[in-house]
């Protein structure tokens, strides 16, 4: 798993970086609490 | 996500959205990546505990009770989708520790099939909540709880029907993370307006189109962990037998498909998604 890590790292951009952190700011901003709840018995 | 996707999407959201916080961009260890995941949650959600590194990942004390109202506010979720009554009557745990160590020893027995999603799970997880409270049962995440699971003592769950609740839960936290990262509609409010529910295929009750994607995802990932590690169950055991789920999640799936608004409202993300379940479940 260190490996696929270190991948994923040599492999981020800036741009990248900076699309998700807009991107995040604008779903955190738009999403409500809400539990998303499961009760296997009740299915 | 896990299986419906790959741990090198998982790894790359969670980079990608934490690296602002992360201090060593060469070579981090555990400790340096989970320390830059509860800067980003404190960031975004300062209401949202994250532990620290020497807290238990799986907990039955009261610590985090004061969160529990917000937590679970959608109320109605509890009415209207579940049968609270039959819970409290078969609880097959006699408290929250009995069934927090339950937990904790299924996730031990997870790490020698799957180590690798366990690691992700430690990383995207903070706590796994049994609450000692003697409601609201079920198991439970909250986008803007980000990390945080709750797992009551009122569910029915073998050792192997606990492994799929938890892969079940981590599956909505990692897709939490992929929709910050991706954005999945165009326009959140058309969500909350009622005429865009989706039926739901069992229980007949109209959801919001959110948590109908999540609920396809959730399924087709539990389909896949079925193929792949925990084989498929002839009864209920975590989630109802295979056949009974694919039967549901085709038909929500479809009623996904044809619902006129879908088409301008996900964007390619959730497109991707949702073409990937209809890829992958086999027709009934």
């Amino acid at each position: 798993m260190s490996h696929l890590i270190n991948q994923v790292l040599a492999n981020v951009t800036v741009d990248a970086v900076k699309a998700a952190a807009s991107s995040c700011a604008t779903v955190e901003a738009s999403t409500k609490p809400q539990a998303y709840t499961w009760g296997g018995s009740a299915c | 996500m896990y299986h419906l996707l790959s741990p090198h999407t998982i790894l790359e959201n969670f980079v990608t959205l934490t690296h602002p916080f992360l201090d060593n961009t060469t070579q981090p260890d555990r400790v340096d990546l989970k320390k830059a995941y509860r800067q980003f949650i404190a960031h975004h959600q300062p209401h949202t505990p994250t532990g620290d590194h020497a807290a238990a990942l799986f907990s039955a004390n009261n610590d985090h009770h004061s969160i529990m109202p917000n937590f679970f506010a959608n109320e109605a979720v509890f009415a209207d989708e579940h049968d609270t009554d039959f819970h409290k009557a078969h609880a097959p745990y006699q408290d929250a520790l009995t069934r927090s160590q339950a937990l904790q020893s299924a996730f031990q027995s997870l790490k020698q099939q799957d180590a690798d999603f366990c690691f992700l799970f430690e990383l995207l997880v903070n706590k796994v909540i049994s609450s000692p409270e003697p409601t609201p049962g079920f198991s439970a995440t909250n986008p803007k709880f980000q990390g945080i699971i709750f797992m009551m003592q009122d569910i029915i769950g073998t050792e192997r029907g606990l492994k799929e609740l938890m892969v079940h839960e981590f599956t909505h936290t990692a897709l939490f993370l992929d929709e910050r990262r991706h954005q999945y509609y165009t326009d959140y409010q058309l969500l909350e307006q009622k005429e865009h529910y989706i039926e739901a295929a069992i229980s007949g009750l109209f959801l919001p189109i959110d948590r109908s994607l999540h609920s396809t995802i959730v399924s087709t990932e539990i389909f896949l962990l079925r193929e792949k590690l925990l084989g498929h169950p002839t009864t209920l055991d975590g989630h109802p037998p295979t056949e009974k789920i694919l039967k549901k999640t085709r038909t929500t799936l479809r009623r996904l498909q044809n619902h006129p608004i879908i088409p301008t409202l996900f964007t390619p993300r959730a497109h991707e998604l949702l073409e990937r379940c209809d890829a992958i479940l086999p027709p009934l």
